[in-house]
């Protein structure tokens, strides 16, 4: 039995009737990629993120994103300390293993990109100086489709930071019953690892076979948004990267050693879709399994 | 309609998959403005056409498609709106109205000329779209190529070609949402006119050309700038054809034999009519002018002839000059006087051959018109009539008379002039001959003519050219209108005789040529004391002047060979080309039409055929999984290229229960072989792997 495997137990009871996302969110922090939820609020976004990093045994913190929120509100505040007559930093919610960013297009885009120079840099600068946050360090977003009022939507680049993107959806008629009839009994959530496995397991993603063929394959993919012509801009190589690494992470979790293209497959729009705009404003999603379509694996 | 569609549906069927392997149309059309920097470019171009047209065409008409230049650039400036439909209507209208008052109506090429430049104004006027901005350049590449109906020159291909550049180069930049640099477009556009080239070449030396013009080719315009000799020589026009310095004809002569520079005598037409030192030609119409049925063609030329081609310039002139004596022709009409008379005007410059000799022709003597040949209308005044009457007394032949007179002109006074002064009009012969005694080669052609006739002995004045200059150490001779000439011809001993009475009055003229003597006139040296080093300076120069007639050669000499090869290019040359390259001259249009065409479709085929979607590469383990989706062939189902097998064995397993571990093992052993580390490294593997899909076999229910 796969040493995951309580952690999905335990995940599924929390969100009903998902357990392809909740394996998605975990193969995402395995694969050492922020995370960005992305749905309409009361679905269980928040639930999620919290559950995850609650049963990851990983220190976190969570920041719900506001308008007014400034970049000092999570990283942190020198302040004058009247006692030692020093200044010392007093460090914010940034500096933790997980972070929960709820509704993260609420924020303004100052201190979106405060977070997201953390997100890609590993570290962030404070006074001239360089403060590393800790390793591993994740960034589970939370945040409403554009279409709401009040929001201000992340650009590409920013969005191109995020591993994934997934959406919970509305509970099926079933679960929803269950939901309702409060089968989902709120247990105290206990951590299932050490802070230590969890990075045991990060590393061991990366000793996952990726042979050429499915390389090659993915390779494939990434040339025909480019050469397609139905997006603004292709894939980066950087997505490339991220994808592979993210297939690598679902082979790890299925337990096998290689990875197979249908990893990469399946792994196409929760990847990739956020990172493309159609050039005739459609969905994004479509045009990205019309390409998966087109392409041969064998 | 369902029976008319049915056969085209069933003809494209086949064609759909490869249709649909085209590159992939833009989903939507452009709808990017073009930049403003770019229509300024494209105003630039179209004001220099416009411009251009002044040098061609009626300035009204010029001017108006000025004006509606000036209007449109205004209108990118200010970012005005195009002017409304009814005022542009008008414009049409206006244009079209005005071509027709200037030209008298649409026939010919300026006419045509002048209203597809109106056009172009027009329409770039009334361009907003992109799409109003490529006819625009499409329009661009028209009127650049029809600028080869006035001028086919080295100079003017150049410039096509540069114009052909600069318009390509707007239509990248226009078809471009994001602006390109200047430099990269101009690299973009140079590169793609330079793999045009080739293509363009090929075309002009093997496109089928067809003999003869179309009925609804534009003509040639009374108007075109082409230059002849008159018809009539009245003196003191033909002098100042000396300074039009525009080029007649080259001639070449074949093995370089030429002859030297007193035998040039390009005979063009005679004269023999006179009225009042008046000359004109009798025009070839009446049927006894003709020759005798002239086989000339067919005798070779013998030896202490020269064969000689000439590249003739477009002209108005019927008459074709050949050098006396005329042999052999390739072009024309042999007339009674021995000039040649052509019945058809070539549009542009046109070549024939020919072969001379410089033995007169007693052969070619007929009856005869003596009365025509002997009648004056200048009659000689009493002092004339005692110079007549000295010569006509002892003369022992009518040779001797010539002789006389001939010494007379060399001890008389007379001068050599280029702006000879306006002789009297009642009397101009006498006047010449006693009080002005100064003139140019007409004057002395006509005085010794009348004087001739008057002495009884039939003549009649030549005219045509004398001598050219010589190019690339006599390479060719290139023959200008200022080396035009008039000269005498009188019937002496039953044949006719040159007698230039030039030569003797300045015998520069006809030893050096016009060239010098221009030469010699604009430096006023003519007939001073310095002549003699001033000729030495001219004939050897030195230094930069040296270097300069040198490069003038050069390009002379380019220039001839442009107009022989490119210029000169038409039916018959291809004919010649194709011959060499070994096919059949008669039926060689059709055959050019055949290999086009078979271009064409092959070309046609393999685009088409580099659609069509090549074969891949597959190893071993690949053509194994492939023979195992194969044997689902037989129950119809497809693994589609998109689906990976493991998608594809999920699906087998409803309808193939009885086979499901099988498939579930290949697909695995599969995946096994292709994509985990050690793929690949045992033969031993993929042969069992092969032999386990060998034995499968697909089992429904």
């Amino acid at each position: 039995m796969h040493k995951l495997a309580p952690l999905f137990d335990q995940l599924n009871t929390i969100i009903l009737g998902k357990p392809e996302v909740t394996k998605l969110a975990v193969v995402c922090v395995l694969a050492r990629g922020h995370l960005l939820l992305e749905d309409i609020p009361g679905v269980g976004k928040t639930t999620l993120s919290h559950a995850l990093a609650a049963l990851l045994g990983m220190p976190y913190k969570r920041v719900q994103f506001t308008s007014d929120l400034l970049p000092t509100d999570i990283i942190g505040v020198t302040i004058f300390d009247t006692q030692s007559k020093k200044f010392h930093f007093k460090k914010g919610p940034l500096f933790t293993s997980i972070l929960l960013a709820d509704e993260i297009n609420r924020a303004t885009p100052k201190t979106q990109s405060a977070l997201l120079q953390a997100m890609e840099e590993q570290n962030v600068s404070v006074e001239g100086k360089q403060l590393p946050l800790s390793n591993p360090f994740f960034v589970i977003a939370t945040q409403n489709p554009l279409e709401q009022s009040g929001t201000f939507p992340l650009p590409e680049s920013q969005l191109d930071r995020f591993l994934m993107r997934l959406s919970l959806g509305y509970p099926s008629e079933q679960f929803e019953r269950r939901l309702l009839l409060g089968d989902n009994v709120k247990t105290e959530i206990k951590p299932l690892f050490e802070a230590s496995e969890v990075a045991a397991m990060v590393e061991s993603v990366n000793e996952v076979h990726a042979s050429e063929a499915v390389v090659h394959y993915l390779q494939t993919l990434l040339a025909h948004t480019r050469s397609s012509g139905l997006f603004v801009n292709g894939l980066s190589p950087r997505a490339g990267l991220q994808w592979l690494q993210a297939a690598k992470a679902l082979a790890y979790v299925e337990g096998r050693d290689t990875v197979l293209p249908d990893d990469i497959k399946s792994l196409a729009t929760v990847t990739a879709a956020h990172r493309l705009h159609c050039n005739d404003g459609s969905d994004s999603i479509d045009a990205l399994r019309q390409i998966v379509d087109n392409v041969e694996v064998l | 309609m369902a029976t008319l569609a049915n056969p085209l549906k069933l003809l494209i069927k086949p064609l759909a998959p490869l249709l649909s392997k085209l590159p992939p149309m833009p989903s939507q059309p452009p709808t990017h403005q073009a930049h403003r920097s770019t229509l300024l470019q494209l105003s630039v171009l179209i004001g220099i056409a416009v411009a251009l047209h002044f040098s061609i065409a009626n300035a009204l008409i010029a001017g108006f498609g000025f004006a509606i230049f000036i209007l449109k650039v205004v209108i990118i400036f200010k970012k005005f709106s195009p002017p409304p439909k009814l005022i542009l209507m008008i414009l049409t209208i206006a244009s079209l109205g005005m071509v027709i008052y200037v030209y008298g109506g649409w026939n010919g090429q300026r006419a045509g000329i002048s209203f597809l430049i109106l056009l172009v104004a027009l329409k770039f006027l009334e361009s907003e779209a992109l799409r109003d901005y490529y006819v625009v350049c499409l329009l661009l590449y028209f009127l650049a190529a029809s600028s080869f109906l006035f001028n086919s020159s080295i100079v003017n291909i150049s410039l096509v070609v540069a114009y052909t550049i600069a318009t390509t180069g707007i239509l990248l930049q226009i078809s471009n949402p994001a602006k390109i640099p200047l430099k990269s477009t101009l690299g973009m556009s140079v590169s793609m006119v330079a793999k045009a080239l080739p293509l363009a070449i090929l075309l002009f030396f093997f496109f089928p050309r067809i003999q003869g013009s179309f009925g609804f080719l534009p003509s040639s315009d009374a108007g075109s700038t082409a230059t002849s000799l008159s018809d009539n020589l009245v003196a003191g026009e033909l002098a100042s054809s000396a300074f039009n310095n525009e080029l007649a004809f080259r001639v070449e002569f074949v093995n370089g034999i030429t002859p030297s520079q007193d035998q040039l005598y390009w005979r063009v037409k005679t004269m023999p009519m006179e009225d009042r030192f008046q000359w004109r030609v009798i025009k070839p119409e009446a049927k006894n002018s003709v020759s005798k049925p002239d086989n000339s063609e067919d005798s070779m030329p013998t030896k202490g002839e020269w064969e000689y081609t000439i590249l003739h310039e477009q002209s108005t002139d019927r008459y074709l000059p050949y050098l006396d004596y005329l042999k052999t022709k390739s072009r024309g009409i042999s007339l009674r006087d021995f000039s040649v008379y052509t019945p058809r005007l070539a549009l542009d410059t046109f070549s024939y051959a020919g072969s001379s000799t410089a033995n007169s022709f007693a052969e070619f003597s007929q009856p005869l018109n003596r009365q025509e040949l002997l009648q004056i209308s200048s009659s000689p005044n009493a002092k004339m009539q005692l110079l007549l009457n000295t010569w006509r007394e002892g003369a022992g032949s009518n040779a001797e008379m010539v002789e006389r007179v001939y010494d007379y002109f060399k001890s008389q006074p007379f001068e050599y002039t280029l702006t000879p002064r306006a002789l009297d009009d009642l009397d101009p012969f006498n006047d010449f001959m006693f009080n002005s005694q100064s003139g140019y080669c007409e004057h002395y052609a006509s005085a010794f003519t009348i004087i001739m006739r008057s002495l009884n002995i039939p003549s009649r004045v030549v005219v045509g050219y004398q001598g050219g200059s010589r190019v690339n150490d006599g390479q060719f001779i290139e023959v200008r209108y200022s080396d035009a000439h008039a000269w005498s011809e009188v019937w002496i001993d039953g044949q006719w005789r040159r007698v230039d009475p030039t030569a003797t009055i300045s015998p520069e003229r006809i030893n050096l040529g016009m060239e010098a003597l221009m030469e010699l006139w604009d430096s006023g040296l003519l007939g001073s004391n310095d002549t003699g080093l001033a000729l030495e300076n001219l004939l050897n120069p030195t230094g930069t002047s040296k270097w300069l007639k040198k490069i003038g050669d050069s390009w002379k000499s380019a220039s001839y060979q442009w107009n022989k090869w490119i210029v000169n290019y038409d039916f018959n040359a291809q004919r010649q080309l194709l011959a060499k390259l070994g096919m059949d001259q008669h039926n060689s249009v059709a055959m050019l039409v055949s290999i086009m065409s078979l271009g064409g479709i092959t070309l046609l085929l393999f685009y088409f055929w580099q659609l069509v979607p090549k074969p891949v590469e597959r190893n071993p383990v690949q053509r194994a999984y492939l023979k195992f989706v194969h044997k689902f062939k037989r129950h119809k189902i497809y693994k589609r290229p998109s689906e990976t097998p493991l998608e594809f064995s999920r699906r087998l397993r409803s309808s193939f229960p009885s086979n499901q571990t099988d498939i579930e093992q290949i697909t695995n052993q599969y995946y096994q072989l292709r994509y985990s580390i050690d793929s690949g490294d045992s033969q031993s593997d993929i042969k069992q792997f092969k032999n386990v899909i060998a034995r499968f076999k697909p089992k429904k229910n």
